[in-house]
């Protein structure tokens, strides 16, 4: 079987302390919706240990460009 | 194995009714075979194995993507000949054989999450872990040897279960990526510590039945005992 892990950023530490202040959606795990600083939204993405954002992995997304975190609807801007 | 279908298979899975909305259950002999294999087919071209490692290949197509892996997929040899639908009354009887594996397991099934259920006090004595892939948990206080609030673990006994049955705990607990469970951190709640339980939902190709626990508000100072590895 291949192997099916995902591409992973590191979110920088606001983010992750941020994360850490809201509950997971299941062991190891939450569902967040983000947006990039070019307006783009990634939405229902998977952050690994409130630090680890999966991508695909065809995307290249630097954690720099990332404007906003939000989780069941609280936000969190830059 | 995934395959892709030969184009006069895919004609002839044309040729026959659907399952279920968009994929077929057919059964079909390999070159050189006496038997028939079953497989899904997905829109008449995606083919797996139903027998052998079935919900491993579906999680795969689920993290990896249909068209990816529908252009590395090897093409399965197959006698068109031979294609035939699998009767809906043999399919049940594999549910049933799907469903006492995961009892023959420990898992559980229906039920809801543990969001969904009514809170109770620990009793002080029971202890709960959580399963990890991460040596430095960031759920775990280990200032306070705590958890934080909102965190999910499972009972103690569940996580036995699921090493003496040799249970995948990622199937099992319906973990959204592969990553290696390698941690194991136990907790012993205090008696006014708030708890939720509940049985995991099937959820990124996951079937789920391990239990989970949600500590909408943590635990108390002092109640995270220790880590191990996983499985020991």
């Amino acid at each position: 079987m291949g192997n099916s892990i995902k591409k992973r950023i590191k979110l920088k530490e606001e983010y992750i302390k941020y994360l850490l202040e809201l509950p997971e959606s299941g062991m190891g795990y939450q569902i967040v919706d983000i947006t990039l600083k070019n307006g783009q939204q990634l939405k229902k993405r998977i952050v690994l240990n409130s630090q680890f954002l999966l991508l695909e992995n065809s995307e290249d997304i630097d954690s720099n460009f990332i404007e906003k975190v939000e989780v069941e609807g609280k936000k969190h801007y830059r | 194995m995934i395959f892709k279908a030969y184009s006069s298979a895919q004609r002839q899975f044309l040729s026959l009714p659907e399952t279920g909305m968009g994929y077929q259950i057919i059964e079909a002999k390999r070159y050189g075979k006496i038997f028939k294999d079953r497989f899904v087919v997905f829109n008449s071209e995606l083919v797996i194995d139903l027998d052998s490692k079935f919900s491993d290949f579906k999680r795969q197509i689920i993290t990896e993507g249909y068209s990816r892996i529908l252009i590395k997929a090897e093409s399965l040899p197959i006698e068109t000949s031979t294609i035939s639908l699998v009767a809906r009354s043999q399919i049940t009887e594999y549910r049933i054989l799907t469903e006492t594996k995961k009892k023959d397991r420990g898992r559980h099934s229906g039920g809801t999450g543990s969001a969904d259920n009514p809170k109770e006090l620990a009793d002080g004595e029971e202890i709960f872990d959580r399963l990890s892939a991460y040596e430095n948990d960031k759920r775990i206080d280990f200032e306070n040897k705590k958890l934080i609030p909102g965190t999910y673990t499972t009972t103690d006994s569940d996580y036995r279960a699921c090493v003496r049955f040799s249970d995948d705990p990622i199937d099992r607990y319906a973990l959204p990526n592969d990553e290696e469970i390698k941690w194991v951190f136990y907790v012993r709640p205090k008696t006014n510590d708030v708890l939720q339980r509940g049985i995991v939902q099937p959820a990124f190709g996951h079937d789920g039945g391990g239990i989970e626990i949600y500590f909408k508000n943590g635990t108390s100072n002092k109640t995270y005992l220790e880590r191990k590895d996983y499985g020991k």
